[in-house]
């Protein structure tokens, strides 16, 4: 099958763990996308990693900070020395070297109104690493837009929850959270948390590049470190959503 | 008419306003109905930070139960 000539025989073997899961074909599925992680922080590291372990062809980097040492309890692909080096940079070194396979490009830069078009359009997918909500809100309304699925998390302490947006399948960000609840510029936080929430991320977005299992359309999941729970609440697109409205 | 015994909501509190409030899930006896703040019997909250859902969709916490709803208050947390 043509589809299935751009794995090679390294690849195979790099990923047999995993196409036992949803087959070459899945697989083959990951390396043709393109996802962007919105973010390389708490959750936009762990990520990033996982994304390219899992073999995802390309992986766009957007960030606009540069690393600083309170980073390092919890944005695991930035390292001591790498502390006054772009966040972009510093992932990409990392992802390049533990998967030679997958293209990362970096944009060291702010996502805003005149480059998130652009950015959204050249990629399958967004991952929400984010930590203020006009991004967010923006990020959502342009996904919606052009009907790109992004994966919504947040954190804070060892509290976070997590929404996937697939445009036309339930619920956007706005649907749910009407509002931009106030943003933090510092917040307490345990790595592992946006650790916790990132892998649930990536697991959403493997599903939904693969066309394996049934993605979290339609609920909010909560995770609460300090009693080791997870729920799970059922929520509905609004009918009057400002972003789903236009749609 | 429905009878008061029957109007009963479903409350599932979340994060720190189940800590604050003692519980998670409870059914409630709201009698002839009442805001969603009184669910929290004074307990304070940022209302900013918190989100409303009454049937799986957005309220406030100015939102009438009548009966029947399942209500669940949770902080909304946002860093990346």
């Amino acid at each position: 099958m043509s589809a299935l000539a751009g794995l090679s025989e390294e690849e195979l073997a790099r990923y047999d763990r995993q196409i036992r899961i949803f087959g070459r074909e899945g697989q083959q599925r990951l390396k043709n996308a393109a996802v962007m992680v919105a973010g390389v922080g708490g959750l936009g590291s762990p990520a990033a990693l996982y994304l390219a372990a899992a073999g995802v062809g390309k992986i766009v980097l957007v960030d606009k900070e540069r690393v600083e040492l309170s980073n390092l309890n919890r944005q695991i692909l930035h390292w001591t020395g790498d502390i006054g080096t772009p966040k972009v940079r510093s992932a990409a070194e990392k992802l390049r070297k533990l998967n030679p396979h997958v293209e990362v490009e970096e944009v060291f830069a702010e996502i805003n109104e005149s480059n998130i078009m652009d950015l959204v359009k050249r990629v399958d997918l967004v991952i929400d690493g984010m930590d203020n909500w006009e991004t967010r809100y923006l990020i959502n309304r342009v996904c919606v837009e052009v009907g790109r699925p992004f994966i919504h998390a947040g954190v804070y302490g060892m509290h976070g929850q997590m929404l996937v947006i697939i445009p036309g399948k339930g619920p956007c960000l706005q649907c749910v959270i009407p509002e931009p609840p106030p943003s933090a510029e510092v917040f307490p936080v345990l790595g592992t948390t946006p650790g916790i929430l990132a892998m649930m991320q990536v697991t959403e977005a493997v599903k939904i590049l693969t066309g394996y299992g049934q993605p979290a359309v339609g609920k909010m999941v909560i995770y609460d470190g300090t009693t080791m729970t997870f729920e799970e609440i059922s929520v509905q697109k609004r009918e009057d959503c400002p972003v789903c409205r236009k749609k | 008419m429905r009878s008061t015994e029957t109007r009963k909501v479903c409350v599932k509190l979340l994060g720190y306003i189940a800590e604050m409030l003692g519980f998670r899930n409870r059914e409630l006896n709201i009698g002839k109905g009442l805001r969603v703040r009184e669910l929290l019997k004074g307990v304070n909250v940022d209302e900013k930070r918190i989100i409303v859902l009454i049937n799986g969709k957005p309220a406030n916490m100015d939102s009438i139960l009548r009966g029947g709803e399942y209500v669940v208050i949770m902080p909304v947390v946002g860093g990346g």
